[in-house]
């Protein structure tokens, strides 16, 4: 075959408003969906997924690159009567559970946003009645009325609010959690939200150790010290530690089960985390005072720096130092470090359902119950459900500050 | 803190058969199982599954770099409790709802190393589904290990599939089998996998194979193999986007978990990356008509191992005008003359979810045999869906009857 006639083959398409002629699926009333075809580039700030201004030639090596090889797939949100892209939707997989990430042009205003909310729903129908996958779950900026509308009406269900963890326009807005459930799978697994959230612990909030006031010198490379632990950076040799815990560790409830993992991978990632000039990753070793002994580790989690929240999280390996209150402590001292040195707005945190006790760490230290995401991970003959919590930056600022006495967690 | 305040800490095992005091899991009476740790490299070759010879300064490499970046994948060090020496190694590749275990240990240690090796899967399997309640591993071990497979019968693994012939063993060859170990919650939910029905279409008889070509004139331009109305040439960059553009336009939802689009960019960059190399895992071909060239499909061989000889086939026919007309099963012989007579593969393998019965009446009429089932694959309406398995060796193909080329009716294929 001659390169002229495969030429003649790949033409691109002549007549504006014919693109998705002959396509089955994904084609709704007013756009449909393809993956990214030549030419795409010229407009990629209507679609990409940044907030930073790239020149078309860069995201045409993107889109031949990174675009190409990425795991999940991207598919273009297109306009059907002149063929425009106006936006992207990328669909990514980690097994059971599929998560839709919606991007439009903003400029577009309300008909970017009809645009996304027909977009959602194509790809959701299409992942559950065509695919049979279980869920699709979706995170939605909580001011998008025309979206919220259009997709519970498609029969997508709210089941999470972070509150106030997005800024739009000068404005903090909550982010909402949606699903899109099989009914197949409703069928043999039951209504996820009618799964009971067991809860352990009073539930109510203790005041916030006071800030220290040191007599000498701060522990060597200490960042933020309290009364009997302090945080610093994590260092390579931490990550051989924690994976001598890991052998040595009793409970399963954690996690699901107990984990092996290899001091290599620790070192790895902490020096992956420390790389970046803005890490989205901030980790820190929880110290003893007494003996500089680390006992845990606690950290914020894909930090979003323009809208100001993370994720946090909190990791005791060493038995011996579980259920006196050292994680709480170390807890408040990150909580100070994030809201106060780093400014942020606000902390969401997810625990699997059957980890009681540190759902009930996280409302003894101030957090909020914030909703559940469902069926995430298989787990004893079912897909099994994450519960969130938030806590405002305002919300830590106002709970009572008081020396405690420390005892038993739980 | 100090450095040495750390250093202290560190596990140095300074007495041999120490390793595993404190460990609370995955002890055994033998042996136990940890995750590779740096200085594991010094015994690489001896756990590593692999039988091509590599040094201690390139398994160092492989342990700090290239293993620290698989996704989705561990590798657990079998160690002797007596010495701490690593005599094996387990290796787990997780993507919901499957668990892969693929086990090795050292061929020198003889019978002993299968105990050990049995020893590791005995604790290994229930660690995996019963603690950490993953719905169902797969163990693939070679069918001469006497000792392995009498421990997985004994725990409740259960053998699925045998691929004949498709190791290499000591001076000669040995059945792969497939184990299957399921999460009991699981089976209480969704009912044994083996209940399923298996829906069979065709006559499951296998068709003469067309006899080679003989050209007259030129081959067409570029021609790899070359038949009576199809012929297969390399991918083309500028057949992605006819590619990409034939998936957006595809009728059928049952080959698969429904359809996929390809982008353009996505096929290109796939196929390139693979053209580069050299040999190749993934062979590739397009699937052309002889009388016009036109492109109507793809087919290859994915996973190609070299060491063992064998490869797994895949082909799609995209234009629907040209499904159903022999043209998938003649390019699809082509493929076996590629695979057997120029790459001299020892066997072929290919997998089918159970609701394309099409494909698999295909394949049997390709002289495939089935293989056995592989179950609980992927999430699919309210269950996990099934693949049948299926195999062909050189030998079975050879002795395939020869036929001189009939055109075909149109039902041909559907049979």
């Amino acid at each position: 075959m001659s390169a002229a006639t495969m030429t003649k083959e790949a033409e691109p398409i002549a007549t504006p408003g014919t693109g998705h002629e002959g396509q089955t699926f994904l084609v709704g009333d007013e756009v449909y969906l393809r993956g990214a075809e030549e030419g795409d580039a010229k407009i990629g700030m209507s679609w990409r997924p940044t907030l930073f201004p790239v020149a078309p030639e860069l995201t045409e090596e993107w889109i031949k690159d990174d675009l190409a090889k990425d795991d999940n797939s991207t598919l273009m949100i297109v306009r059907k009567i002149d063929d425009h892209v106006v936006g992207s939707i990328r669909v990514e997989n980690e097994g059971v559970d599929h998560w839709l990430a919606p991007r439009i042009d903003a400029l577009y205003g309300e008909r970017g946003l009809r645009w996304k909310a027909e977009a959602i729903v194509l790809v959701a129908r299409w992942l559950i009645h065509e695919r049979g996958q279980p869920v699709a779950h979706l995170e939605l900026p909580g001011d998008e009325r025309i979206v919220i509308e259009a997709i519970e009406q498609a029969g997508m269900r709210q089941t999470g609010r972070f509150r106030e963890m997005l800024q739009r326009d000068g404005l903090r807005v909550d982010r909402l959690e949606y699903e899109y459930l099989s009914p197949e799978w409703m069928a043999n697994l039951g209504d996820p939200n009618e799964a009971p959230l067991e809860r352990t612990g009073s539930g109510e909030p203790r005041p916030v150790p006071p800030p220290v006031t040191l007599d000498g010198d701060p522990p060597r490379n200490a960042m933020m010290v309290g009364k009997r632990v302090y945080l610093r950076p994590e260092e390579p040799k931490d990550g051989v530690k924690a994976a001598l815990l890991a052998r040595q560790e009793t409970e399963t409830f954690f996690d699901i089960g107990r984990h092996l993992t290899s001091p290599v991978l620790f070192e790895k990632w902490i020096n992956d985390h420390q790389k970046p000039d803005v890490p989205s990753w901030i980790t820190f070793c929880v110290c003893l005072r007494e003996n500089d002994e680390p006992i845990g580790w606690v950290a914020l989690l894909d930090v979003d720096y323009q809208n100001r929240f993370a994720e946090t999280g909190s990791f005791f390996g060493n038995v011996a130092y579980r259920g006196s209150g050292y994680g709480s402590e170390a807890k408040q001292l990150l909580l100070e470090y994030a809201f106060e040195r780093l400014g942020l707005h606000m902390v969401q945190s997810w625990v699997y359902f059957q980890n009681t006790r540190s759902a009930a760490a996280l409302r003894k230290q101030g957090y909020r119950e914030a909703g559940r995401i469902n069926w995430l991970y298989p787990n004893n003959g079912t897909l099994d459900n994450f519960v969130l919590f938030d806590l405002l930056a305002e919300e830590w600022r106002a709970m009572p500050r008081k020396e405690w006495e420390p005892k038993a967690d739980s | 803190m100090t450095e040495t305040a750390i250093t202290t800490e560190e596990p140095k095992t300074p007495v041999p058969g120490t390793g595993h005091l404190g460990q609370t899991f995955l002890v055994g009476d033998e042996i136990y199982i940890r995750a590779v740790e740096p200085a594991d490299n010094a015994y690489g070759q001896s756990w590593t599954r692999t039988i091509l010879p590599r040094s201690t300064e390139r398994y160092e490499t492989w342990i700090k770099e290239e293993m620290a970046k698989a996704k989705r994948q561990a590798t657990y060090i079998i160690l002797r409790k007596s010495d701490d020496v690593a005599v094996g190694s387990l290796t787990t590749r997780r993507w919901d709802p499957v668990t892969q275990v693929m086990p090795w240990v050292d061929p020198l240690d003889g019978e002993q190393g299968q105990r050990w090796l049995a020893e590791a899967l005995g604790m290994a399997i229930p660690w995996l589904v019963d603690e950490q309640q993953r719905p169902i591993v797969k163990i693939d071990v070679p069918a001469d290990g006497a000792a392995v497979i009498d421990r997985l019968d004994a725990i409740g693994a259960r053998p699925e599939v045998r691929f004949r012939e498709m190791l290499r063993t000591w001076g000669g060859r040995t059945d792969l089998l497939l184990f299957e170990y399921l999460n009991r919650p699981w089976v209480d939910r969704l009912g044994d996998p083996r209940d399923v029905p298996l829906e069979r279409s065709g006559t499951g008889e296998p068709r003469p194979v067309l006899a080679p070509l003989i050209l007259d004139g030129d081959p067409p331009a570029n021609a790899v193999k070359v038949g009576h109305r199809v012929y297969l040439r390399p991918v083309e960059k500028k057949d992605a986007a006819q590619i990409a553009r034939w998936t957006r336009q595809e009728t059928e939802t049952f080959w698969d978990a429904g359809r996929f689009m390809h982008s353009t960019h996505g096929y290109a960059a796939w196929e390139t990356d693979q053209q580069k190399k050299e040999p190749r895992t993934w062979v590739n071909f397009a699937v052309c008509l002889r009388e016009n060239d036109e492109l109507i499909g793809t087919l290859g061989v994915d996973g190609v191992d070299y060491v063992h000889g064998f490869a797994e086939t895949g082909s799609l026919i995209n234009r629907p005008e040209y499904r159903g007309a022999g043209y998938g099963s003649e390019a699809k012989h082509l493929l076996f003359d590629y695979a057997f007579n120029t790459l001299n593969l020892h066997a072929l393998q290919s997998f089918v979810i159970y609701p394309n019965t099409r494909s698999a009446a295909a394949l049997r009429k390709q002289g495939y045999q089935e293989a056995g089932r592989l179950h609980w694959d992927f999430a699919s309406f309210g269950k996990f869906e099934n693949f049948i398995c299926f195999d062909l060796l050189a030998a079975d193909w050879r002795r395939m009857p020869r036929a001189d080329f009939v055109a075909a009716g149109p039902d041909e294929e559907r049979a």
